[in-house]
């Protein structure tokens, strides 16, 4: 039996990319980062064609017009998907909350004007658009307006106060409205000037400063979910929500129980009539062991593992489907000079490129990462583990926009990433890094998780073998870390996690740019030029091209030493009659949209 | 009596003002607001965070915030959570019985174990029953209760395929699923209490065995049965019903851990992830909840005390 499953695994692997990180729907989530954005390093895609670039109209295909794994005849319709939530959404309006408790609910019951491609054909972090309520879409010659038409076919729920009325453009509008009034990440959108709405199902968005930027945003699940009108005037939408997406809103009850019902005038549903299921539970349960032994009782189909638990599942449990896709988490060690002044600060001991370089070659990320996420082990056991190095400053899992820093694509910095304390001593003597001083590591503890932890520890212990004198300083998070450290105001040496983000713009402009959470405080002029350019490339080709030289840039000059907490594949266990998952699986927080309307159970 | 009563829930209310005082105090002497939490790692926006801030009134001198608090809790009014604005009142009243159904349970399961246990150890001292009687209490004080409940969890899943229903459903609705739901958590919860009753009982019990009405009972003849149940049992049981009554502010600690363990909708899961957010009104009521849960609790204690102690007489 354990065989027969096996061989299936590898047929599988091999075949294409395989699932999942199904955090996104709620099962995976460590201390509120539980973004999985998860990147592919097997993905067989190839295409990666942008809506961004064009400058006539595109058709953007509808949902269902994706292929599906397997052929519609054999799809068995009906029943219930049980799944978890790691916790309550403190609200169900995804304007008010950051969450993805929050945001990934929304997913559920919202619509956005574009989503990221799901299907066989499409790789888990490809990030490429397609169309949700748009239909299509164009830019103006000089970019500086974005024109949508809206779907023609788009109906709300069939639930007062909107029953099943079309949805148009003034929704958009009302909604943009509110969004901008209330969301804590509108201002990512503050090159847009105005919204204006010419008719029923055009909306032109007007930008100060074309930015390319502008529809991987309106992409984005972290950011503009489109309600109808009536939300915040005939229904609370905090309370209960009430949308436009492929699942309906069945109830919520706190602490227990979050239901979704099949849609069945869905405008996404395509030829095969999706979703193929006739709904969704989300059993709410903050403790993972309850989770894990709740799927192993039968009681939920499919769960997040960690990876020291996965030998055991597999051995208890051997037909169950298991596999991991990489987190788009972005962990980095960070330096500042004394008095707050950063890392290039005048009197910065970490101003010198070499010595930046050292740290980041004192490090032995395979170790660290192996240590912290049990990789060679479940190697040896079969299973599909890998070790991928974050880059400066890009998470692996994030997947098209990534620059491996072990292959030459990295180029001469490379070089740094390579573990060889015995040339980091070397680089920091020629440096005078004064080895007499005593740094503190800042960091927080509990906080994100105990595989952060370790790493922390690890990294703590790497720059101890090359001679520096640090000793750990564990911070509160919310009083003292996200207040001060964080936003670059300590001295000395900090050790953290990156905002989640769905796309690369956070990445770059966060860290890069006159950001007030600029965290060592790198404003390089070269490299803000290259992170502007990016911004106004409307090719997504050259754009990604950019994107990549930005990471060799910093790469080389090492301005943040990328870490390896969070560069590990998400594992996810499936009971073998949830199909279709991990063909349709896709980053962030929009599975509830892209890839559950696709999931059918072969009970 | 009456005029003993009276006194006694006179005297509660100051402790309860203080109480309202410390809670109130602590909550905002812990580092850190509730807009970091709700901002996280995003929070970059300066003028927002004010903006909520005053608009939860959290920029309010704190006696100002402490005052308005006890002018809603004067209208039975417990405040919205910060995080999620829902009403406290509303959660609560649908947690409460979760959590009093489960302590209930959790006392029950106690006594019917420690009781005859106890009693059985006593009366029949220094021989296996007594060893093992001891054994069993000790160990049952010994385990903690995570650690109990997640291995219980375990065994049941791996060995005979079976967790409790994911959902909690109310005992009115479904009282046989209720029953799966809530017996494994009250067992755990029951077990601690249970290890240390046992062992008062015992020891009361064997007091009381000491004692020369039962000296003269046993003297007249009468047989071993009437004695322990008709003098001994109920003599030795008035000091256990305080050992219980103290007993249940660690049964309802226990329900912080043990509601999250067996996803459990009640009090203690809500109290846990209110302290973690820093949600202020919900942390404050719930304390407020059960410290006056706790201080009637000692009141009905003590005038039990006296209804099953006739040479008790309150003035």
């Amino acid at each position: 039996m354990a065989s027969e499953y096996w061989n299936r695994f590898w047929q599988r692997r091999t075949s294409r990319r395989r699932m999942l990180g199904y955090g996104a729907t709620g099962t995976i989530g460590a201390a509120g980062l539980a973004l999985v954005g998860c990147g592919d390093d097997d993905d067989d895609t190839g295409a990666t064609p942008t809506s961004a670039g064009t400058t006539a109209p595109t058709n953007t295909p509808a949902p269902g017009e994706t292929p599906t794994a397997t052929p519609a005849e054999t799809i068995k319709r009906g029943g219930r998907l049980r799944t978890s939530l790691t916790n309550d959404p403190p609200t169900l309006d995804p304007y008010k909350n950051l969450t993805f408790l929050a945001q990934g609910r929304a997913a559920t019951v919202y619509s956005r004007l574009f989503k990221f491609r799901s299907g066989p054909d499409y790789a888990y972090a490809a990030y490429e658009s397609t169309g949700d309520l748009a239909e299509s879409h164009e830019l103006t010659g000089d970019n500086s307006q974005l024109i949508v038409t809206l779907r023609q076919d788009i109906m709300t729920h069939p639930i007062p106060p909107v029953n099943g009325r079309q949805l148009t453009s003034d929704d958009v509008k009302v909604s943009w409205d509110r969004y901008l009034a209330t969301s804590q990440n509108a201002g990512d959108f503050n090159f847009v000037d105005s919204v204006e709405t010419p008719d029923d199902f055009t909306v032109v968005f007007k930008m100060g400063t074309p930015t390319a930027t502008i529809i991987p945003l309106l992409t984005s699940p972290q950011h503009f979910w489109v309600l109808p009108k009536e939300a915040g005037i005939d229904f609370d939408p905090e309370q209960i929500m009430i949308g436009t997406g492929p699942w309906i809103f069945r109830k919520y009850d706190i602490s227990q129980q979050l239901s979704v019902d099949r849609f069945p005038d869905w405008h996404g549903r395509g030829p095969e009539n999706a979703p193929f299921m006739d709904g969704i539970d989300w059993f709410i349960m903050p403790e993972y062991v309850t989770r894990l032994l709740q799927f192993q009782g039968g009681n939920l189909d499919l769960t997040g593992v960690n990876a020291n638990d996965l030998l055991d599942l597999q051995k208890d449990m051997p037909n169950v489907v298991v596999s991991g896709e990489f987190r788009a988490l972005m962990s980095f060690l960070y330096m500042s000079g004394p008095g707050d002044q950063g890392a290039l600060g005048p009197d910065s001991p970490f101003k010198d490129e070499r010595v930046r370089r050292a740290l980041s070659m004192s490090q032995d990320r395979d170790t660290i990462t192996d240590i912290a996420y049990n990789v060679e082990k479940l190697s040896k056991a079969g299973f599909d583990a890998k070790i991928l190095w974050n880059a400066t400053f890009m998470p692996a899992g994030l997947g098209v926009y990534w620059v491996d820093p072990k292959s030459p694509a990295m180029g001469d910095a490379a070089a740094y990433y390579e573990y060889n304390p015995g040339e980091a001593k070397k680089l920091l003597e020629a440096a005078d890094f004064p080895f007499d001083q005593q740094f503190p590591l800042r960091a927080t503890q509990n906080v994100y998780g105990s595989d952060f932890d370790s790493t922390r520890d690890l990294t703590l212990g790497y720059l101890k073998d090359v001679g520096l004198d640090v000793v750990m300083e564990v911070e509160d998070y919310s009083s003292r870390y996200i207040k001060q450290t964080f936003v670059g105001n300590f001295d000395g040496l900090a050790y953290g996690y990156q905002t989640p983000f769905t796309g690369p713009e956070g990445y770059l402009t966060r860290p890069f740019t006159d950001n007030p959470a600029n965290h060592s405080k790198i404003l390089d002029p070269d490299l803000i030029a290259m992170i502007e350019k990016s911004a106004t490339e409307f090719d997504r080709e050259a754009r990604l091209q950019i994107i990549h030289d930005i990471q060799r840039y910093a790469s080389d000059k090492m301005y943040y030493v990328a870490g390896q907490a969070g560069a590990n594949q998400a594992w996810v266990a499936a009971h073998p009659y949830v199909k279709n998952y991990a063909e349709y699986i896709t980053a962030g927080y929009g599975p509830p949209t892209e890839t559950d309307p696709y999931i059918w159970l072969d009970t | 009596m009456q005029g003993y009563i009276l006194r006694r829930v006179m005297l509660a209310i100051p402790t309860i003002i203080g109480i309202t005082m410390v809670v109130f105090g602590m909550m905002r002497f812990i580092p850190g607001d509730v807009v970091d939490v709700i901002f996280g790692d995003y929070g970059t926006n300066p003028e927002l965070k004010e903006k909520i801030l005053n608009d939860l009134g959290l920029d309010e001198p704190w006696p100002v915030q402490y005052v308005r608090y006890i002018g809603q809790l004067g209208r039975g009014d417990l405040g919205h959570s910060i995080i999620s604005g829902r009403s406290v009142n509303q959660e609560l009243k649908a947690r409460i019985p979760v959590t009093l159904q489960m302590g209930l349970m959790a006392m029950v399961f106690s006594l019917i174990v420690a009781l005859p246990i106890g009693v059985l150890s006593a009366i029949r001292q220094d021989t296996i029953f007594d060893y093992l009687g001891r054994t069993f209490a000790i160990g049952l004080i010994a385990i903690p209760n995570f650690f109990f409940a997640i291995m219980l969890l375990i065994i049941l899943a791996r060995e005979f395929n079976w967790v409790p229903p994911p959902r909690y459903v109310g005992i009115t609705k479904d009282p046989v699923e209720n029953l799966q739901i809530m017996i494994l958590p009250s067992l755990v919860l029951g077990a601690a209490l249970s290890g240390s009753v046992m062992r008062f009982t015992r020891t009361q019990m064997l007091e009381v065995m000491r004692q020369d009405y039962i000296r003269t009972a046993q003297a007249k003849g009468l047989r071993e049965r009437t004695i322990i149940i008709r003098h001994a049992i109920r003599n030795s049981f008035i000091p256990v019903i305080t050992v219980v009554g103290i007993q249940i502010p660690v049964i309802l600690g226990g329900t912080l851990i043990i509601e999250s363990i067996f996803n459990i909708p009640g009090v203690g899961r809500y109290l846990v992830a209110s302290i973690a957010q820093k949600d202020y009104p919900v942390v404050q009521s719930v304390n407020l909840i059960l410290a006056v849960f706790i201080v009637v609790l000692n009141i009905v204690v003590d005038v039990t005390y006296g209804v099953l102690d006739p040479r008790i007489r309150y003035r």
